[in-house]
């Protein structure tokens, strides 16, 4: 399921967004590891998915 | 050449299977597609990419072809990446982030001498360095529940630090990283206890070094541990020859990379085809050319080599954020092998096991002579273990000693046998580099702490010059 799991990345990736607005200072550098993570995912699968980076 | 081939990581990953698939003109799109994101970030970003943007006629960073940014893009080199950091340490101005998002940092090892170069690396480059680590190991055979050996010194401040340990993790195997941290004697007796490991990844030089301590010991690899199905080696080139005798003695394939800091990991593999071809001849390096660019340049011109040439790695990061390397000359000498004689695949490639330095070149008695040429000579002998070169002037003349030391687990060499030897590897010399040499056998322990990353030769010419 390629696009499946491009789509599943996508919306990933904008609930990490999300998370990424917390004002709690122990959690920001965490919530930006996750959605640097998602977006190593989505950066990794670029080609197949014909997209730029997140 | 006799090990079996491992199962084939294409047919279990459809995305590995869609890089395989995909044909030059897709590759190159995407590839276009990178480099416009690439410049246009770092115009905006980067005052050190945005000067050279300027000077070469791409306004704003639009780029409209891959040939027009090669041809409008200057080449970076080492000494100007040195001069940027030094003009505004500690980064330079090439960063295509704010400095807030650097949070790790890659250095070069610092042995041309030259010094030291610095690239900021941003969450997503972490991620990545594990990632363009665990391509090539997945595709040489590593998969999830394996035991990993990782023979490279863990931490640090380099890329080889770090990417390994990212790499075993997101694979889901066990890594065990051993290098530095160890003698040989210590990590030989913790794979011992370890009751099965499946994967090792090592310089050249060190596979060679654990080896010959293991043989040493009356151990065979391949009885001792049935169960490893990947030999991962980088860093420096070998004879088949010895390729040959590795994969004997450890009943497994052996696998190569092309990795450097530049890079954030590897640029290339050997994927699960191994080190010969089904010729016999020398494997290929598969450039993973989705995630760098890499042209392959006369060092002279800068024009692109032909097909079976010789000619530099000059690499651009289609995913680094932090520091990329943008047309950044390596200095690495390999040969070209164009994607339609890789026998599948829209990838280009380079020969393995032969990449060299232009940088190491050494012009002897008027021959171009690389390091490499003597390490194809001197470790044909099996009963080799290590060995130096030394270039001097005597009497106004240049002079190249070689001095080798027989093996460990060869130690009840004769006499007449050792000199045999000697006089073999001097004909061997000859053949390879068409010069006759000083050839001298020397003990084993001259060598000591030389394991890591070789640095087997000495130019001593202008020594012999002083009055």
């Amino acid at each position: 399921m390629p696009e499946a799991e491009g789509t599943i990345l996508a919306e990933m990736l904008a609930l990490a967004d999300r998370l990424a607005e917390s004002e709690d200072a122990l959690m920001a550098g965490q919530y930006a590891h996750l959605r640097a993570r998602i977006a190593a995912l989505i950066e990794v699968r670029s080609f197949a998915d014909g997209s730029d980076a997140a | 050449m006799a090990s079996p081939p491992i199962a084939d990581p294409f047919a279990a990953s459809p995305l590995l299977r869609r890089f395989s698939e995909a044909t030059r003109a897709e590759l190159e799109a995407h590839q276009l597609r990178k480099v416009q994101a690439l410049c246009h970030r770092l115009y905006a970003k980067s005052d050190y990419y945005r000067a050279k943007m300027d000077e070469g006629g791409l306004a704003n960073g639009e780029v409209d072809s891959l040939d027009r940014f090669a041809k409008a893009f200057g080449t970076s080199t080492k000494a100007d990446f040195l001069k940027d950091q030094q003009a505004a340490p500690p980064f330079g101005t090439r960063l295509g982030v704010d400095r807030g998002e650097v949070v790790h940092i890659s250095m070069t090892s610092g042995t041309s001498g030259q010094g030291q170069e610095i690239y900021g690396r941003t969450q997503r480059d972490v991620h990545m360095l594990g990632y363009l680590h665990a391509l090539p190991w997945y595709m040489a055979g590593l998969r999830k529940g394996d035991t990993a050996i990782n023979c490279v010194p863990a931490g640090g401040m380099t890329t080889g630090g770090w990417g390994p340990g990212e790499a075993v993790r997101v694979l889901g195997a066990t890594g065990f990283h051993v290098g530095g941290a160890t003698s040989t004697e210590s990590k030989i007796d913790l794979m011992l206890k370890l009751g099965g490991i499946h994967f090792i990844y090592a310089s050249t030089n060190y596979l060679h070094t654990l080896t010959e301590a293991l043989l040493a010991r009356g151990i065979v690899p391949r009885e001792a541990f049935p169960g490893m199905h990947g030999l991962f080696i980088a860093a420096e080139g070998y004879p088949l020859e010895w390729a040959a005798k590795i994969e004997e003695h450890w009943g497994c394939r052996l696998q190569e990379g092309y990795g450097s800091t530049q890079l954030n990991g590897f640029g290339a593999s050997t994927g699960s085809g191994g080190v010969f071809r089904d010729n016999g001849e020398r494997g290929l390096l598969r450039l993973f050319e989705w995630e760098h660019l890499v042209e392959i340049l006369d060092p002279e011109t800068g024009a692109p080599v032909l097909p079976g040439e010789l000619g530099e790695m000059v690499v651009t990061n289609l995913s680094v954020e932090g520091s990329p390397a943008v047309r950044f000359r390596t200095g690495d000498a390999a040969r070209f092998v164009p994607w339609q004689e890789c026998g599948g695949g829209a990838w280009n490639a380079i020969e393995c096991g032969t990449i060299g330095r232009f940088d190491d070149m050494m012009k002897i008695r008027g021959n171009n002579i690389w390091p490499s040429m003597f390490d194809a000579a001197v470790f044909a002998h099996p009963q080799v273990g290590e060995y130096k070169g030394r270039v001097y002037t005597r009497d106004g003349k240049t002079e190249v000693e070689v001095k080798i030391a027989v093996a460990e687990h060869q130690a009840g060499l004769s006499a007449e046998e050792r000199a045999r030897l000697v006089q073999s590897v001097r004909a061997a010399i000859k053949q390879r580099s068409n010069m006759w040499v000083e050839v001298c056998e020397v003990p084993r322990a001259e060598f000591q702490g030389f394991a890591y990353k070789a640095r087997r030769w000495s130019d001593e010419r202008q020594d012999g010059y002083r009055l």
